[in-house]
């Protein structure tokens, strides 16, 4: 099949988006009464049980940690020096462990967000004991699977607790691990972009039947440019040696 | 990525896992097991050590693919 001209297929892309906008846009203003009333709904359900929501998400993300955790480290105690095998399943094991720790962080900030700006007195200090309880155990997880990492790859440096950590921590990776840490921020930073556009699309459709107000816009407005910033800044820094070396 | 590499066959011959090779050239298994897929390739610095553990040239363990397509052709006349 010929291939199509990048400027034909970009605006065929642009006004097959508009025309599914539109409808979209139409089917909102059609349906806006049950569309308010889902939202109003779903909010109401969240307001309602955000401490039961709040302790079984965080809760069955902690049992899944500590499954996770407690297995990578039998494993590792029972690997013998040639078993490539059982190592690339402990380096997966743990290569998942990590984000999924910062993912059940990243949950219980969300969470105690909506507790203490929707609840009554008595259970936004129940809120927030179940943050501060599920903010130690991240932080305690961190550092194990950090010690459980170290014994796996020796060369690795760098305390969770330091401020400095990510730089020593990239500092110790060899050469091939910090071209797969950028290979994978630079995907980061083009899929966000689509992320950005996604989430203002979104609240544009939303906003058809329901006030949002402006902070959404501003919002990701902030963060899509604080990005965009960071990244060329940085990008042309180390273009012009104003940073030391990449490697 | 256009390069490839003989570097499972030569760690075989002598009698080297992926983590002892790593240790030898400073690098990590992860490293070692990424450039033996073909997906990375790796810096000069490092392509030399990997050559001076197996005590021959980088040009023997890692071949081009333009290299390839030449010697193919070569080897067809």
């Amino acid at each position: 099949m010929k291939k199509l001209n990048p400027t034909i297929k970009f605006f065929i892309v642009m006004v097959i988006s508009a025309f599914i906008g539109g409808l979209l846009g139409g089917i909102i203003i059609h349906g806006e009464d049950a569309i308010i009333q889902s939202l109003i709904n779903f909010q109401t359900f969240m307001i309602d049980n955000n401490l039961l929501i709040q302790l079984s998400i965080l809760g069955l993300c902690a049992l899944l940690i500590l499954i996770l955790y407690f297995s990578a480290k039998l494993k590792l105690k029972r690997l013998e020096e040639n078993d490539d095998i059982q190592f690339d399943q402990i380096d997966r094991q743990l290569g998942f462990l990590i984000p999924f720790i910062s993912v059940t962080m990243i949950f219980g900030f969300c969470l105690f967000g909506i507790t203490v700006t929707n609840s009554m007195k008595d259970f936004k200090l129940l809120g927030l004991i179940i943050f501060l309880v599920n903010m130690a155990f991240t932080l305690i997880m961190t550092i194990l699977t950090i010690k459980l990492t170290k014994i796996l790859y020796p060369n690795k440096k760098g305390n969770p607790l330091d401020f400095n950590f990510d730089k020593e921590w990239l500092k110790s990776c060899d050469e091939a691990e910090k071209f797969v840490i950028y290979k994978a921020s630079y995907r980061c930073y083009q899929l966000m972009n689509f992320v950005y556009c996604g989430l203002v699309t979104l609240c544009l459709l939303i906003s058809i039947a329901v006030n949002i107000g402006i902070f959404p816009y501003l919002l990701i407005g902030f963060l899509w440019i604080t990005q965009t910033l960071i990244y060329s800044v940085t990008a042309n820094r180390f273009q012009h040696g104003q940073l030391d070396n990449i490697q | 990525m256009g390069l490839e590499n003989r570097l499972k066959e030569y760690r075989a011959r002598n009698n080297l896992n992926q983590s002892d090779l790593g240790k030898l050239v400073g690098a990590s298994r992860q490293t070692i097991s990424l450039i033996e897929r073909g997906d990375y390739s790796p810096s000069v610095i490092l392509a030399l050590k990997i050559a001076r553990v197996f005590e021959t040239t980088v040009e023997e363990l890692f071949l081009y693919e333009e290299e390839l397509t030449h010697e193919k052709t070569k080897s067809n006349d």
